[in-house]
């Protein structure tokens, strides 16, 4: 009688053995990759080197702000290179293993430079998709981001394409940050229209006045554009205020991304 | 009197087991098969997203390039295709041919100069990229989920939960299209 309960025991004991080794096993082999990815140490983690110290502890306050204002996540990461991986599949990887954004609300957004393979990629968490849109993405990479990379100021670059990204968010959580500078788009045919709206505009509104009035015409026109904000802000916010960032960076909150955004090349 | 309790007392605990065991199977494979469900919802989501952007798409190029008649209707046969397929299978085979000739759209696209200096163009055309990569993504989610549910109804207590929670039939992998797994080639 003992021994054959003890039997039943150990089989029951072996069973659920096995149960246990196939969960084992199954999980590993869906994500068995020989991709290396850096560390979620900080809000910018550069791996290349080509960050200056100075940028990145701007970068850094911004996204402390950011998330204590937002609870958004913004994270630059430069490495050598994605491959084997495409920096698509590298982006969406990469954005869920740091966790991006918080869980459930998903607002994190990734920005990703893959120094030698000359790509890069804006990756938005699925919270933040419609305040970044693709479009936007594909405007900062080629009209922000690209031509500093082409010359060799990754620094800069970054910093403004990042400063373009946080603006997006603060907008979108009607949130302003300080010292962050005014996203300023190169060489893109959609400033273009925005001028050419304004052109208008102006003739319009400088044909009304000269019918109507006489003198001084373009005078308001003027002063409209001349406050349209696409003068370079300068970093004139300063930093120092930061008293109250006692925790520094402290892990991002879990979010997750569906392969938004845009990617592009310098 | 003492062996009947201790009998008694084996078999409440052998069914506890049993009862724990027979109720985590049957969770999981219901968790699995809701898994499959959800992830097959978001690759519809960004399929949809793809449909939406379609008639705007073949406006603009429309506007530039007239004469390319035969691809521009082919992607708007595809795309009523994909919006009359009822099943998964014929959403995977609609959605695969369509993309592949909105990337065909895309090259066509190329010879135009004005129109890639459109900049409603160039909007559709980021969208395009991003939701394609939005599906590349959502459809490994889904395969890595139909993976999961499959291996699981296939093995030794899989299947015996499968047969308890009537999940019998496999699920359908989206399978990519042969002529996307290569990057296409740039001629000079």
């Amino acid at each position: 009688m003992r021994s054959l309960i003890v039997e039943i025991f150990k089989k029951i004991a072996s069973l659920g053995f096995a149960l246990l080794a196939m969960t084992l096993v199954y999980i590993p082999c869906s994500f068995a990759q020989d991709v290396s990815y850096p560390q979620a140490s900080g809000y910018v983690v550069d791996q290349s080197g080509i960050i200056d110290s100075a940028t990145q502890s701007r970068i850094e306050a911004w996204a402390l702000e950011l998330k204590q204002k937002t609870s958004a996540e913004v994270s630059v990461v430069t490495v050598d290179s994605t491959e084997p991986l495409s920096i698509e599949e590298y982006a969406v990887n990469l954005f869920q293993r740091f966790g991006l954004g918080q869980k459930g609300k998903d607002n994190g957004v990734l920005i990703l430079v893959a120094y030698k393979d000359h790509r890069m990629k804006i990756e938005p968490g699925y919270g933040l998709e419609g305040a970044i849109t693709d479009a936007y993405c594909s405007q900062i990479i080629n009209g922000i981001m690209a031509p500093e990379f082409k010359q060799g100021n990754f620094s800069g670059g970054i910093e403004k394409g990042t400063a373009a990204i946080v603006t997006l968010i603060a907008k979108e959580y009607n949130v302003t940050l300080t010292g962050v500078p005014q996203p300023v788009y190169e060489d893109q045919q959609a400033s273009g229209s925005v001028w050419i709206l304004l052109l208008i505009g102006c003739l319009v509104i400088s044909f009304l006045f000269s019918r109507g009035g006489g003198g001084g015409g373009m005078l308001l026109p003027m002063l409209l554009l001349s406050g349209g904000g696409y003068g370079r802000g300068g970093y004139g916010g300063g930093f120092g205020g930061g008293g109250g960032f006692s925790g520094g960076f402290g892990g991002f909150g879990g979010g997750m991304s569906g392969g938004g955004g845009a990617s592009g090349g310098w | 009197m003492n062996k009947v309790l201790i009998a008694l007392g084996v078999i409440v605990v052998i069914a506890f087991i049993a009862f724990g065991w027979y109720q985590s199977g049957y969770n999981q494979m219901i968790g699995l098969d809701q898994q499959v469900k959800s992830s097959w919802a978001q690759v519809e989501n960004q399929l949809q997203r793809r449909f939406d952007l379609i008639p705007n798409l073949v406006n603009t190029v429309k506007g530039y390039a007239s004469h390319e008649k035969d691809i521009l209707e082919e992607v708007t046969r595809l795309r009523s295709q994909w919006g009359q397929a009822a099943n998964i299978p014929d959403k995977v085979a609609a959605a695969n041919s369509l993309g592949g000739a909105l990337s065909r759209l895309l090259m066509v696209s190329e010879n135009y100069p004005n129109l890639k200096a459109d900049q409603s163009f160039l909007e559709l055309q980021s969208q395009l990229e991003g939701t394609e990569n939005r599906i590349a993504v959502e459809r490994m989610r889904y395969n890595n989920a139909v993976q999961q549910f499959n291996t699981y109804q296939q093995s030794l207590f899989g299947s015996f939960f499968a047969g308890a929670t009537h999940l019998t039939q496999p699920a359908v992998y989206f399978k990519a299209p042969e002529q996307a797994e290569q990057a296409p080639v740039v001629k000079f």
